[in-house]
């Protein structure tokens, strides 16, 4: 299980890529959430992913708010490659194996 | 006029800083100095990165807030216990060929390929297969595949059966030139229910998204607020990350609960357990074969022909786990109807005939592999060729019972027999070994 805070990160729709390994021996899934803070507003999304595929969710964060991007592989020796984006622009990309979540503090641009 | 234009000038200033007041919590620069220097301390390798600076209080309230749930998760992921249910095993598909490695065979496709090498003995002697399954679409797909590609991915696969004992005929007396294959077989699986996990726990699955991420919410707003208002945020910091909840208070002048709901957590990781193990767990599609010479590998007289099968088949796992918790057992059915067409060299009319299987299987995890055992009922009819019925391996019925298991990780060793209930079939029986993954693949 690995928890990372990845900084800040604009507003605005996040969305998420995850592409299983070939190898791996069972489905993932992958989650997106969004909540904003000050509340109320939240947004949430997820896929499973089949060994080999790649799936991707997305969440409208509009306002200042915390973005947690989450992969849960079914063996922690699981792994795929990760991709975050920010209105379709990379943010974070990178491989993970096992229980990954990456989490954002959405801030609005000053 | 002129006098009234720096009234209003001042107006729509402090109009624009009430509104940045609103979208912003009070911050002074020092205190956001104070929060960047609290979150280099508490994660060096984070200083002066990932722009931080755009709102540093709030950017270590979420990473304050990580650490705690990095902690609590760790524990929860000390104390998990028992398994998820694993993927059916992927193996070539050796369906409908003598050497048949599970009672009712399954059409969930290879990942990338997959191969199985069967020794096999019936009433005509011993003989030996081989099975290579191949996915066609991951060849084609690049990895930034789409969702919808990567469905496409998991839809079909083509297998090419082949005998391994001897791949051409002897040349008969009467045409000593003619050197056929003695067998060839060729198969598409088809799987459309590869993905889908059922409504109901998609609903449970967004639910707990949801009431997960406003906790989270709840957590980091009352984080900021204490870092916002207490004269120390690093000493305040430090004991948020790892002090006792006294010590926080004494710290942050407010006390801080940061305590992650687990039990939410639990329900959230079974419900997404839930939704992987569905998707996997079921399967219904179609199963296309063709075989060209002898499918009984001699085991029958004069068997030469050609044969299509064409059938749906379906099957579904339950148990594993609940909600409460997870179990290394699963027990699952297994279903297939589909008709054969087959044509007999040297006779002139073709036959149909109704080709069904029925069977039940016990799914046993071990660590990352299963041990399955399959039990059911094959058999095939046809009205119109009774005289023939032995020659076209119809009006019969076989009970077959099968256990694989694991060898290594994607490999397995399956043992298979079958006894004739009713007709004239040989009775057979199978080893084979499996390589469900041929071509792993890691993505970088």
């Amino acid at each position: 299980m690995s928890v990372v805070f990845k900084g800040t990160i604009g507003t605005g729709t996040v969305s998420a890529t995850f592409s299983s390994d070939y190898s791996n021996r069972d489905a993932d899934s992958l989650t997106a959430q969004y909540v904003s803070i000050p509340g109320p507003g939240s947004e949430v999304d997820a896929t499973v992913i089949v060994p080999g595929g790649a799936g991707t969710v997305r969440v409208s964060a509009p306002r200042r708010g915390r973005v947690v991007v989450a992969v849960e592989t079914g063996h922690s020796d699981e792994s795929g490659r990760l991709v975050v984006c920010l209105n379709d622009v990379e943010q974070d990309a990178g491989v993970v194996e096992g229980w990954t979540e990456w989490s954002y503090a959405a801030v609005e641009e000053q | 006029m002129t006098s009234r234009l720096p009234v209003a000038l001042v107006t729509v200033a402090a109009l624009l800083v009430s509104s940045h007041a609103a979208a912003q919590p009070p911050q002074t620069t020092e205190r956001g100095q104070q929060c960047l220097a609290a979150l280099a301390a508490l994660v060096p390798e984070r200083a002066n990165g990932a722009n931080d600076e755009r709102d540093p209080c709030f950017a270590l309230a979420n990473q304050l807030f990580d650490l705690s749930m990095g902690s609590a998760e760790k524990r929860a992921e000390a104390s998990m216990t028992g398994a998820d249910v694993a993927r059916r095993g992927i193996a070539a598909g050796l369906a409908g060929t003598v050497a048949q490695s599970s009672a009712v065979p399954a059409v969930m496709p290879a990942g990338v390929a997959a191969g199985t090498i069967a020794a096999v003995g019936t009433n005509g002697g011993q003989d030996a297969l081989a099975a290579i399954s191949i996915n066609p679409a991951v060849w084609f797909i690049a990895d930034t595949a789409t969702r919808a590609l990567a469905k496409a991915s998991r839809v079909a696969d083509v297998t090419l059966l082949i005998p391994v004992s001897g791949i051409t005929m002897t040349p008969s007396d009467e045409a000593p030139e003619a050197k056929s294959l003695r067998y060839f077989g060729a198969r598409v699986r088809l799987n459309f229910h590869g993905l889908s996990a059922g409504d109901a726990v998609w609903t449970t699955v967004r639910n707990e998204l949801r009431r997960d991420i406003e906790r989270q919410g709840q957590s980091v707003e009352a984080i900021e607020r204490v870092l916002t208002t207490t004269s120390d945020v690093t000493a305040c910091a430090t004991a948020l990350h790892d002090g006792p909840s006294a010590e926080v208070e004494e710290a942050c002048g407010a006390s801080v609960d940061l305590r992650v709901d687990e039990l939410g957590r639990q329900r959230l990781r079974n419900a997404l357990a839930q939704a992987r193990r569905l998707a996997d767990a079921k399967y219904f599609g179609l199963d296309l074969r063709f075989d060209s010479g002898d499918p009984t590998l001699g085991a029958v007289a004069d068997s030469r022909g050609t044969y299509l099968f064409a059938g749906l088949a379906m099957g579904r796992r339950f148990g594993g786990a609940t909600d409460a918790a997870p179990s290394p057992n699963s027990t699952g059915v297994q279903l297939r109807l589909g008709v054969r067409h087959a044509k007999l060299d040297g006779v002139a009319a073709a036959d149909f005939a109704v080709d069904a299987g029925a069977g039940l299987e016990f799914v046993r995890s071990v660590g990352d592999d299963e041990v399955t055992v399959t039990a059911g009922v094959e058999g095939r009819w046809s009205r119109d060729a009774e005289a023939l019925a032995e020659r076209l391996q119809t009006n019969m019925a076989v009970a077959r019972l099968s256990l694989s298991l694991p060898l290594t990780a994607g490999h397995a060793v399956s043992v298979s027999t079958s006894l004739p209930l009713s007709g004239d079939v040989s009775p057979t029986m199978s080893v084979s070994f499996n390589w469900a993954l041929l071509l792993p693949g890691k993505r970088q």
